[in-house]
């Protein structure tokens, strides 16, 4: 490539960068740009080193340090819909008069497995809303979709506070509390939450109540449930004639413990095997009886 | 379990079924009535266990040491056919405890997580499914046209929803009028439960029960003595023999000890609420006030103790 083509950006970034590496020597926080360029992460993987700490202190910090994680991975990994069970349950706040009280499990992964913390804990966080661009162009928001992109990274984090969240009044808001965040928009859920018809309880079924966290089910930036491949059914039972997106067990791949009985998986080959329509064919006396079995 | 007897011709195995007999009896001749420890003849228990089971009394019937002398048979049988050691108890029911379920619908998905914990919790034989998970069309209530044995690559599908059934813990509940033994009664927690040692297997209760909620055991269940859950009940998931009806129970091993039943915990969106119906701050009483409600085939009159609501 001949120097005179290089695009003139680059020279910008490249000045903005050393500036930036500069300032993070002196004052340990950088003022990124969100400028457009490709961003050499290499500058702040030494600083991933350092943990990140979470403003709760009830919240047992990860045995792990924290990874950098690709945003959109992260979001998209099978342990993201797994709720988080381990978490030191805490008062829930009296979010609406007169209810029960009762007991709220943060999810940890709020506190500290927040990928965005692994580097706006040293760059200041540009609050001007805008389409996101690289580094950012791997996260997508996906909440708040009705209101078609009113929602923006500072209408539930707080600027001011790298590790905690904000009502929409600007009151600050600690991660493992999220649920008062979340009540704002979806109150009708956060009453029934907070009454027992929604959300998850754990442990027993007596004694106060120990409710999961929104965020222990919902991914906050993608609330919605993942469609997911089903544990294995009933077995059909022989005879009966099969629905068309019936798959024999030996061809399903399953997340769950699937078993075929011996006397059936018997059967069904000797059907297979073309002995007899399995509707008209009568059956041994054995297989009669064993027939009803499934119902 | 294995049969040991499985690569035998018929003869061979009569003439060895004959000879355990004999043996069997020699045993007991020598025993003289006292305990035998030895063999594993009578369906892997001894001679005078055998003869326990055999003239056991009803459940409701027994005294305290005489439940008591029961459960330590039980767990000596599980021992000696499984190798482990199980523990059985008799928790009894609460007082001003009635359990009742209530399921949200909006929230099922049909992922069947319920199904499995089930299976592994009360030591189902691994082709008996207690819960019964319905794929429903939108807008309709009609069973007829439900599937339960959907296998799809993702859940839910557009445009049907999931209705789990399982027992209804019915007040009125037609099985325990069409048992001809009182093999089945309902507690007074509110749980309708089966004493597999008094039933018969005539499967009436089957025939009259409306939501297909009982099943028989045509063979001893083939558990696998590593899935063998040890907390058990003597009115739950204790191992069954074969021959007899069972069905959900509302997990007693678990939720008389203040538990949640097992679908419950296995929930992953929290679609099912269950408590005392006679506490009036419980989730489910807040259910039944504030949410609309329904249940299945409430004209039968079964009275089930079991509903259905939605978001909204």
């Amino acid at each position: 490539m001949k120097r005179g083509k290089r695009p003139i950006g680059y020279t910008v970034w490249l000045v903005t960068l050393v500036v930036s590496l500069a300032l993070a020597t002196l004052g340990n926080r950088v003022y990124a740009q969100d400028n457009g360029g490709d961003w050499d992460w290499g500058a702040f993987e030494a600083m991933d080193d350092t943990p990140v700490t979470g403003k709760s202190g009830s919240v047992a910090p990860a045995e792990t340090k924290t990874p950098a994680v690709d945003a959109a991975d992260f979001a998209r990994s099978a342990e993201n819909a797994v709720p988080d069970f381990s978490s030191t349950p805490r008062p829930a706040y009296p979010i609406f008069a007169g209810l029960p009280s009762f007991e709220v499990i943060p999810s940890q992964r709020d506190s500290d497995m927040h990928p965005c913390s692994n580097c706006h804990q040293w760059v200041v966080s540009n609050p001007e809303p805008r389409e996101l661009k690289s580094p950012h162009d791997n996260f997508e928001l996906e909440h708040g979709l009705h209101g078609k992109g009113g929602f923006w990274c500072f209408t539930c984090h707080d600027l001011k506070n790298g590790s905690g969240l904000k009502t929409l009044e600007g009151e600050a808001v600690d991660f493992a509390d999220a649920y008062i965040v979340c009540g704002q928009c979806h109150s009708r859920q956060a009453y029934d939450w907070a009454n027992g018809a929604h959300g998850k309880r754990v442990g027993d079924w007596q004694g106060t109540r120990q409710v999961l966290s929104c965020t222990a089910c919902h991914y906050q930036h993608r609330p919605a449930f993942d469609p997911r491949k089903p544990m294995s059914g009933p077995e059909m039972r022989v005879g009966l004639p099969r629905p068309e997106h019936w798959v024999p067990e030996s061809q399903r791949g399953h997340a769950g413990p699937g078993h075929t009985p011996d006397w059936q998986r018997e059967a069904q080959a000797r059907q297979d095997k073309g002995m007899g329509e399995p509707a008209t064919a009568v059956p041994t006396a054995k297989q009669t009886v064993k027939n009803d079995e499934a119902s | 379990m294995k049969r040991p007897d499985k690569d035998k011709s018929p003869e061979q195995v009569s003439d060895l079924a004959r000879r355990r007999f004999i043996k069997g009896l020699a045993t007991a001749a020598g025993a003289a009535g006292t305990v035998a420890a030895s063999g594993g003849a009578w369906g892997g228990s001894t001679l005078s266990d055998a003869f326990a089971d055999f003239f056991q009394q009803h459940y409701q019937r027994m005294n305290k040491d005489e439940i008591d002398a029961v459960l330590e048979r039980i767990e000596r049988q599980a021992k000696r056919r499984y190798g482990v050691d199980i523990d059985c108890r008799n928790t009894p029911p609460r007082e001003g405890v009635v359990f009742g379920y209530a399921i949200n619908i909006s929230k099922c998905r049909g992922y069947r997580d319920c199904v499995h914990a089930c299976v592994e919790e009360n030591n189902l034989a691994p082709d008996t499914q207690y819960i019964r998970v319905v794929e429903m069309d939108h807008g309709s209530l009609d069973l007829r046209h439900g599937d339960h044995y959907y296998d799809h690559d993702t859940v839910p599908v557009e445009g049907k929803y999931y209705l789990p059934m399982q027992c209804m813990q019915c007040d009125n509940p037609p099985c325990v009028k069409a048992c001809p033994v009182e093999a089945t009664w309902t507690e007074p927690d509110g749980i309708v439960v089966v004493d597999y040692n008094w039933c018969i297997g005539c499967r009436y209760c089957m025939a009259a029960c409306p939501y297909q909620a009982r099943h028989f055991n045509w063979t001893t269940p083939d558990l696998a003595p590593d899935d063998i859950n040890p907390d058990t009940h003597y009115l739950s998931n204790r191992p069954r023999p074969r021959g007899v009806v069972e069905k959900c129970h509302f997990c007693v091993q678990r939720t008389r000890n203040g538990r949640q039943p097992a679908c419950q915990e296995a929930c992953p969106t929290g679609a099912r609420v269950f408590g005392n119906l006679l506490d009036p701050d419980s989730e489910i009483r807040y259910v039944l006030k504030h949410k609309a409600v329904f249940r299945l085939k409430e004209e039968l009159g079964t009275e089930p103790k079991f509903w259905y609501y939605r978001d909204a």
